[in-house]
């Protein structure tokens, strides 16, 4: 009774706190407690002045979405197939080396950054940990508007919840005049793209249970695509989601549950005896692609809860669609197909990682790729997307969990390193940071690459028998220190593998001793930018791995580097900030000390203006 | 199969465990003190002053304790890997304060034995063991009443498939049904703290 009595409590207070959230945000260009702008008629434009910047602000049509201006860069990773590709080339190796700060600027919050900035019509859009986005000149760095949110206050007991969900992993959406925000919050909240005040929102999923979004949305077919974190606190148990919801009205119009899918019973078998409501995980934590000429959306999907199958009570099952990929019918969210890349996980060996789209012709005939190095053991993977089916693997990092795949798909794991008993240890590479981790990467048509940022490690692994609590994840193991692999002295890797529909190849790798931190940007100015924990952006030649460009910024390069083309000048977007990238694997390379300051930036380059 | 949903016992079975009286938990009070100092000095700003994060994991709470399992667990791990700006080079005797203070702030008891690098004897230093029998025994007013509104609230959540069970290396069920109500330092509480108090009728669940 008491229980209940509390749950209903926390329900009424949720409801306050929603309903306070666009009442209480803030708006750092227009004065506090105006009328909404679109209620304002024109003659009072000065009471409620919608920045003069954005008055003219080019809606972002569903064209544009599909066919992004090569100026721009639209949404997570500049294009639906998430190759994280510019065809921008003004920058490129022969001008690379004369790069000059343009502006820069301080994010609005602390904590871990992986931000992805957007550009659209002159304006870039920077959100930051806690939900808060700020619309900036893109040209001039001078800011136009801010966001702030209101959240939801959580007990402070509730430490996982808080220091996972306080991520903002990394983008938001454009579409027409307005921003779609996914919030830590587990809210959808749209904003108007010229002042940023809510035009609506909506409490998705519950936080309370320990739902918070912390990808950003895929905007495809007039829908909002998003998916839900926080499947692996105690209180989500049974139910881990992608979602579709109307773009105007917000009504939700499909879920798919990636832990729980009546309609496949194999799904349900692989978890041997274990009911969905003691089931977690399974958490798409990066954002999908999307191919519009099948009306397809492919998600990668994250490890089980508890992570070992000793806990877990599932014995030998492989526990679908854990560390799978998956392919859904963005009309119906119906799934088309699934491929697991790490069946049985017993490590929090996550899979949830980019899902990258390729074309390529062989022969006359297109064949339709879909390249994902999926999971922190760092194996790149290739399958056909139209059928899911497996067609290579190829290693990258040190790892020694997968001892190989079938031809059939089928990824066989090594046994020997499943606990079987409480406090039974292994030593597992990757390790719980990756490996890979979420830094994507990108792949070039120029040189048909794909170029990963990796981190060699290693780290012990042996369960617990924890008593779950509110707000507080279920993993249930110890984990040792991450260390490097025997025999590596480099934590970093930068692997180009070159890829076509038969086979992977190393066309080159770049170690280095700190660990890459950011995700990288291929451009066809036929280079790769990224960075590392030693607070270098690296310029690298596509074709050989040379680094022909470096700058030492004032923290680990961070988040999504980006480019955009404003008056026929190319700019190049980096940020950098507080790393889990850096920070879990720095006693690898103690030489080189990280800042203790969060840092959280962006800093822009561009060019220097022809003749000066 | 029913949500699995462990009713607390807790401060019932923290008590068993600690044998109802003070508890040592194979630390000194210097060393706690000690390791306050450090831990604000060189951890604060990520964990937090009250060890709960949230720019790194928080350090307080029945999960965390039962997740690093011994003070072996947190010593390999800390002693290699924190802080990030200086990883594994606070010295040994500073790590060791900061796992006492760790362990006092979760509510065990100091006692005259120092903690020492030795594997062994970090190895049999039970976490959730010794911050709940330690927190039992300050706070035996609290052990009235498992069901304790704020005790429920805080753990009602589902268990684990296999919660409760024997597995192997593991506690037997009794002890396995390890308690989490102790989440935070034991604090003074209302003379009716653990009472039966009269309710309006409750709501219908939704």
């Amino acid at each position: 009774m008491k229980i209940e009595l509390l749950k209903s409590v926390l329900v009424a207070t949720t409801a306050l706190a929603l309903f306070a959230g666009p009442a209480l945000a803030q708006n750092a260009a227009a004065p506090a407690a105006t009328a909404p702008a679109a209620a304002a008629p024109a003659a009072d434009a000065a009471a409620t002045p919608a920045p003069e910047r954005t008055k003219n602000y080019v809606p972002v049509t569903a064209d544009m979405l599909a066919n992004p201006p090569k100026e721009e860069w639209l949404m997570f990773r500049g294009n639906y197939n998430n190759q994280g590709y510019s065809q921008l080339d003004l920058i490129n190796k022969d001008t690379v080396g004369k790069l000059q700060l343009a502006w820069a600027w301080p994010m609005a919050e602390a904590g871990i950054q992986e931000t992805a900035p957007l550009v659209h019509d002159g304006i870039m859009f920077l959100q930051t940990n806690n939900n808060i986005v700020e619309a900036l000149d893109a040209k001039t760095g001078d800011l136009v508007w801010q966001y702030r949110p209101t959240l939801a206050e959580l007990p402070s007991s509730w430490s996982y919840q808080i220091n996972q969900a306080r991520r903002q992993k990394n983008s938001i959406a454009l579409y027409e005049d307005k921003i779609i925000l996914t919030t830590v919050d587990a809210r959808i909240v749209v904003l108007n793209a010229k002042d940023g005040k809510p035009v609506w929102e909506k409490q998705v999923l519950d936080t309370q249970k320990g739902y918070s979004y912390t990808v950003g949305p895929l905007i495809a077919d007039g829908k909002i695509i998003s998916a839900i974190s926080g499947c692996s606190i105690a209180g989500t148990a049974g139910g881990c989601f992608i979602m579709a919801h109307d773009i105007n009205t917000g009504e939700e119009l499909w879920r798919f549950n990636t832990i729980d899918d009546p309609e496949n019973p194999k799904q349900g078998e692989s978890w041997g005896d274990v009911p969905p409501e003691n089931r977690w995980g399974g958490t798409p934590w990066t954002t999908g692609a999307y191919d519009p000429a099948t009306k397809t959306t492919f998600w990668g999907i994250g490890m089980p809860g508890p992570y070992s199958e000793l806990i877990r009570g599932s014995g030998e099952g492989s526990v679908l669609y854990t560390n799978s990929t998956l392919a859904l019918d963005v009309e119906t969210g119906k799934l088309k197909w699934y491929y697991q890349h790490l069946p049985r996980d017993n490590w929090d060996l996550d899979s949830p990682f980019e899902r990258i789209l390729v074309d390529q012709e062989v022969d006359g005939k297109t064949q339709h790729l879909l390249i994902t190095a999926a999971g922190k053991n760092g194996i790149v993977f290739a399958l056909d997307r139209d059928t899911g089916k497996y067609l290579w693997h190829k290693d990258t990092v040190q790892q020694n969990v997968v001892t190989g795949v079938d031809a059939d798909g089928t990824v066989q794991i090594n046994t020997d390193l499943i606990s079987k008993a409480v406090g039974e240890e292994h030593l597992v590479c990757a390790s719980v940071s990756g490996g890979k981790l979420w830094m994507t990467g990108s792949y070039s048509p120029l040189t048909q690459a794909y170029y990963v940022p990796l981190t060699e490690a290693c780290n012990t692994v042996a369960p617990t028998q924890v008593e779950f609590t509110a707000g507080n994840a279920v993993g249930a193991v110890k984990f040792g220190p991450r260390v490097l692999p025997e025999g590596i002295t480099d934590a970093g890797l930068l692997d180009a593998v070159g890829i076509n529909p038969t086979q992977g190849d190393h066309k080159w790798q770049y170690r280095s001793r700190p660990s890459m931190t950011s995700s990288v940007l291929a451009t066809a100015g036929g280079l790769v930018f990224g960075g590392d924990a030693a607070r270098n952006i690296n310029a690298w030649d596509q074709e050989t791995g040379e680094v022909v460009w470096s700058q030492r910024l004032n923290a680990p390069i961070g988040g999504y580097p980006s480019t955009y083309e404003i008056d026929g000048e190319q700019y190049l977007v980096v940020p950098t900030g507080y790393s889990n990238a850096a920070s879990s694997i720095s006693s690898a390379f103690p030489e080189i000390p990280l800042p203790t300051g969060s840092g959280n930036s962006i800093f822009v380059f561009k060019l220097p203006k022809s003749g000066s | 199969m029913p949500l699995k949903i462990t009713p607390l016992a807790v401060v019932a079975l923290a008590a068993a465990l600690s044998g109802g009286g003070a508890h040592a938990a194979g630390f000194t009070a210097e060393q706690a003190t000690a390791g306050e100092t450090a831990y604000n000095a060189n951890c604060a700003q990520c964990h937090g002053k009250q060890l709960e994060g949230p720019d790194a994991p928080g350090l307080a709470g029945s999960d965390v304790m039962q997740n690093w399992a011994t003070a072996g667990g947190l010593y390999d791990f800390i002693h290699v890997a924190m802080p990030p700006s200086a990883p594994g080079q606070l010295g040994d005797e500073t790590y060791l304060n900061i796992i006492a203070y760790i362990m006092k702030f979760n509510g065990a008891q100091p006692g005259d034995e120092p903690l020492t690098s030795d594997a062994a004897k970090l190895a049999a230093i039970s976490l959730p063991a010794e911050t709940q029998a330690g927190a039992a025994a300050a706070a035996p007013a609290a052990t009235a009443t498992p069901d304790a509104t704020t005790a429920a609230a805080a753990t009602a959540v589902p268990q684990a498939f296999t919660w409760g069970k024997q597995l192997p290396g593991g506690p037997a069920p009794t002890d396995a049904a390890a308690p989490a109500a102790a989440t935070t330092p034991a604090v003074p509480q209302a003379f009716t703290w653990g009472k039966t108090l009269p309710t309006v009728a409750a709501p219908a669940a939704n």
